[in-house]
């Protein structure tokens, strides 16, 4: 099934489209993106049940407009989040301040060629059709499930999520519409053990719908044995190890460690190593690496930008060689560079940065149990908790929450936690010797820049086996 | 607008709900080097409305919430369409009755009152940032800065009606140093009033540190440390003790923390300084109305009392207090050159550091740290920390100088012992 067209939007179009005709009037380039969005969170812990469709803080619920203006003095935008035919003249007003609150140099006029889309996404089920009182009650028979299973269990947070929105984007030659939901589903199973508690997550994600639970149902004793196993870990002793990646770990290394480090407007900014090293090696010739909002089908996926860009599928590393990053609009401009339709927003009311999609490691040749027979001493990294970037200095910061000990090419059961995993982004990519087939993906998390700007991405690959500093 | 959203909820029999009402007016620079990159202004107002939906199940009362998102430019149909979703809703989300926070059902004035210059208050910021920017090999790189005043509605069906204005100024900056390796500093600031001191002194600090980072070796060895934190991370380890007596996490038995709980263990484990805090409120009233004051919640070391929400404060019968953003540690007893005089490892940037609030494990990945042996200091790089606070809470040494943000009030420095700390190489 196909999402279908957002009201509101389509009816505002024509006063939107005005809008932007007379600000063309008055400034070099305008454009407009226009957002609405509905999401609901539905959550089931010892807390009590809980369903959201909004709230003050809400970062998915929104519905307003960005107006952003380029001129002799640079880049201005006025957000605002009431449009009809009789407030024009403030809005203009509110772009006439934007402009004049603080005056720059122009670094040129972001290309306007004409394009025109209209695409939405599909999904199977719909959450509001399958609607509440089923939803609540799958989330439920699986936390009872989870609590059921051991004493030690104290809790288990089950949460489902879906985002439904839609974009316009107007300008002088474009004009876009699309239409667009994905889902989450996650389980946090806590325990307890005395004074020792522990916690674990797993995690799915579909461009799609409520079709995510089933996931949810599978991964559910997953979640449930890690946490167990957590309440009998130990600290690791820091060193260097032979490890595989699972591949959500393989992800949090492909987004933290690297791709944020390929963001152009970081090289814009002389904020990123990387731009020294296009065209040269940065990995094992086993790795390729891609950033696309159109090349797989994710929680990143869509059919344009926050800057009115078509999506790309971006190839970033090409058999451990940097071929180039993917890059916002504006950063374009300053680098003469070709913008890549990564230009995101948290929403309507904050700037568009360049931002990752859906960024991955694609497969290799071995599987994973020759992965772990080839190693002598070394460790499984399992569920990924955070990390942070480091464009600058490539230095690798993350957290994972468990490595399991491997010793003489087999899992000994024995578990080490928690998990920093430290060292130089390239020693780690080079160390890279066997890959397994088929890279998965997961999206459930958010992505900032820096400690804000929140955007939906997804990130994966296959299991990699790779030499790594754990802490 | 919000006398057009109780007229909907009234006409659709929905007599218990709260609305918040946020106006948000903010201006925002960003620069690349001392050069303005973008500029960008929003008047922005938002609405969340929360329903509850009361209803019975075998003798026991339940009350089932949910809130929804409402847009000043929907129509009375849609908002309508929307409440009624929302009224279905939390009948699947009920949960033990609690009663609603009570109000005089007196109006306060629904019109800002002290608004701010948003835009003069980004671009003295922005100049004062720069005014410290005079180094040629050390420099800011980048900056961002966003004034926003805000104008905060609450009203509820039992009486609430409240209004109050707030105002910030924040953004980050990052700073860069390329003496000898290329290296950059990430920093953040967050204020309730123009501090153009306060930022000056902050850039001109990050300046040095980037210089210090340029220079750092990646030469520290894993072992054991005496390690001294900045406020900022003490902030963070703190963060530990406010998550364990939150009436949710209590309720949700991630906490067994109650009034009179010994937090930092018995009195003879204690070798350092007892823990002092106060929770400081920084807005009038919370989300849900409640007028908020500041609150004790720690004394040497025994935790006073148990904060959070209406709804599980009342599950716990403890008195609601709203949710805290800032918390004030009572100084400690030591100058910081007191706590220089013996060996240590002083952590000044990281590259993110945090505490597992279930766990109690923080740390991070060091970006700058001055090494002292007994007789040299060294800048280093790389490595992380790697604390458990059940152990660290027995040795706190806090200094006597302070340090405050818009989250934190206390210490500027805190020593902690034999923190493990795995090396650079």
């Amino acid at each position: 099934m196909q999402v279908r067209k957002n009201q509101y939007l389509e009816k505002i179009k024509p006063t939107a489209k005005k809008l932007v005709s007379l600000l063309c009037e008055r400034y070099e380039y305008c454009s407009l993106l226009g957002t609405d969005s509905e999401s609901t969170i539905y959550q089931v812990s010892s807390t009590g049940i809980n369903i959201s469709q909004g709230g003050p803080d809400s970062i998915y619920n929104k519905r307003g407009f960005v107006i952003r203006i380029f001129d002799k003095s640079g880049q201005a935008e006025y957000s605002f989040n009431m449009l009809n035919e009789e407030l024009i003249p403030d809005i203009i007003k509110g772009v006439d301040r934007a402009v004049n609150a603080y005056k720059g140099k122009s670094c040129g006029i972001p290309s306007d060629e004409p394009l025109q889309i209209d695409k939405s996404t599909e999904y199977k089920i719909d959450p509001k059709e399958l609607g509440e009182e089923k939803i609540i009650g799958k989330l439920t028979e699986l936390r009872e499930y989870a609590i059921g299973r051991n004493e030690k269990i104290i809790d288990c947070n089950c949460r489902f999520k879906y985002r439904k929105y839609a974009n316009i984007f107007i300008s002088r030659n474009r004009d876009l519409t699309q239409n667009i939901m994905w889902a989450d589903a996650v389980t946090s199973v806590i325990v307890k053990d005395g004074e020792n508690i522990q916690q674990s997550y797993k995690g799915y994600s579909v461009l799609g719908g409520a079709e995510v639970l089933d996931q949810l149902e599978q991964g559910m004793d997953i979640a449930i044995d890690t946490a167990l196993e957590l309440l009998g870990s130990e600290p690791i002793i820091p060193g260097e190890y032979d490890c595989i990646c699972e591949p959500e770990v393989t992800g949090m290394i492909v987004h933290e460690a690297f791709g944020h480090g390929v963001e152009m407007d970081m090289f814009a900014k002389d904020r990123a190593l990387a731009k020294q090293y296009i065209g040269k090696q940065v990995a094992s010739p086993l790795v390729t690496m891609h950033d696309s909002a159109c090349a797989v089908q994710q929680t990143a996926t869509y059919f344009f930008d926050d800057e009115g860009e078509e999506a790309h599928d971006t190839l970033v590393i090409d058999k451990g060689i940097l071929k180039g990053g993917f890059c916002d609009a504006n950063s374009a401009l300053k680098l003469n560079f070709r913008p890549t339709g990564n230009g995101r927003r948290e929403s309507y009311e904050r700037k568009a940065y360049t931002r990752m999609t859906n960024t991955y490691f694609l497969g290799g040749n071995d599987t994973v149990e020759d992965m772990i027979a080839s190693i002598k001493y070394g460790f499984l990294l399992s569920t990924p908790s955070s990390g942070m970037e480091d464009p600058k200095n490539w230095g690798i910061q993350m957290m994972v929450g468990m490595a399991k000990e491997i010793k003489d090419g087999k899992l000994t059961g024995k578990i080490f936690a928690p998990i920093v995993l430290t060292g130089y982004v390239p020693d780690l990519l080079k160390s890279i010797t066997m890959m397994s087939k088929t890279p998965i993906l997961c999206g459930t998390g958010m992505c900032g820049k820096g400690y804000k700007e929140w955007v939906t991405v997804s990130d994966g690959g296959p299991y990699i086996k790779a030499k790594i500093s754990l802490g | 607008m919000i006398k057009r959203i109780t007229d909907i909820l009234l006409s659709l029999g929905i007599d218990k709900y709260l609305i918040n009402k946020t106006v948000k007016n903010s201006c925002e620079l960003f620069f690349i080097r001392k050069e303005p990159d973008t500029r960008r202004i929003k008047d922005v107002t938002d609405y969340s409305v929360t329903v509850y939906h009361d209803l019975e199940k075998e003798g026991t009362m339940l009350r089932g919430s949910a809130p929804v998102s409402i847009f000043p430019s929907m129509t009375d149909e849609e908002i309508s369409e929307c409440l009624k979703k929302a009224y279905f809703a939390a009948r699947f989300a009920a949960n033990p009755y609690y009663e609603l926070v009570k109000g005089s059902g007196q109006p306060q004035a629904d019109k800002p009152t002290a608004v701010k210059s948003a835009e003069e208050a980004v671009r003295r910021m922005a100049n004062a940032l720069y005014s410290a920017d005079n180094d040629n090999e050390s420099f800011i790189n980048s900056a961002e800065f966003f004034g926003e005043n805000q104008h905060i509605r609450i009203v509820n069906s039992e009486g609430v009606n409240v209004s109050f204005d707030k105002f910030t100024i924040k953004g980050e900056f990052v700073t860069q140093c390329k003496t000898e390796e290329d290296v950059e500093l990430y920093y953040s600031f967050e204020y309730d009033d123009i501090n153009e001191d306060a930022l000056a002194k902050k850039a001109a600090d990050g300046i040095k540190e980037a210089k210090d980072r340029s220079v750092a070796k990646r030469s520290l060895k894993s072992g054991n440390y005496d390690i001294i934190l900045n406020g900022e991370e003490l902030a963070e380890i703190l963060s530990y003790y406010t998550y364990r007596s939150d009436a949710a996490y209590i309720y949700a038995k991630y906490s067994d923390y109650s009034v009179g709980t010994r937090i930092q263990g018995n009195d003879d484990e204690i070798t350092g300084e007892k823990l002092n805090i106060t929770c400081i409120a920084t807005r009038p009233y919370s989300s849900e109305g409640t007028q908020m004051h500041d609150l004790r919640l720690i004394e040497n070391g025994v935790l006073q009392a148990i904060h959070g929400y209406n709804r599980f404060s009342q599950y716990l019968g403890v008195k609601p207090t709203g949710g805290f953003e800032k918390i004030r540690l009572d100084a400690g007893t030591v100058n910081i050159d007191e706590m220089k005089k013996t060996p240590y490892l002083h952590a000044v940037k990281f590259s993110d550091f945090q505490i597992d609030q279930f766990t109690g494990h923080f740390g991070g990945e060091i970006r700058l740290a001055y090494l002292y042996d007994g007789k040299n200091i060294t800048k280093v790089t790389g490595g992380s920390v790697n604390g458990i606070i059940s152990q660290a809470q027995k040795n706190f040494v806090f200094s006597k100088e302070k340090y405050s943000d818009s989250s934190y009030e206390g210490p500027l420095a805190v020593k902690i012992q034999n923190v493990t700390v795995a090396g650079s190489n």
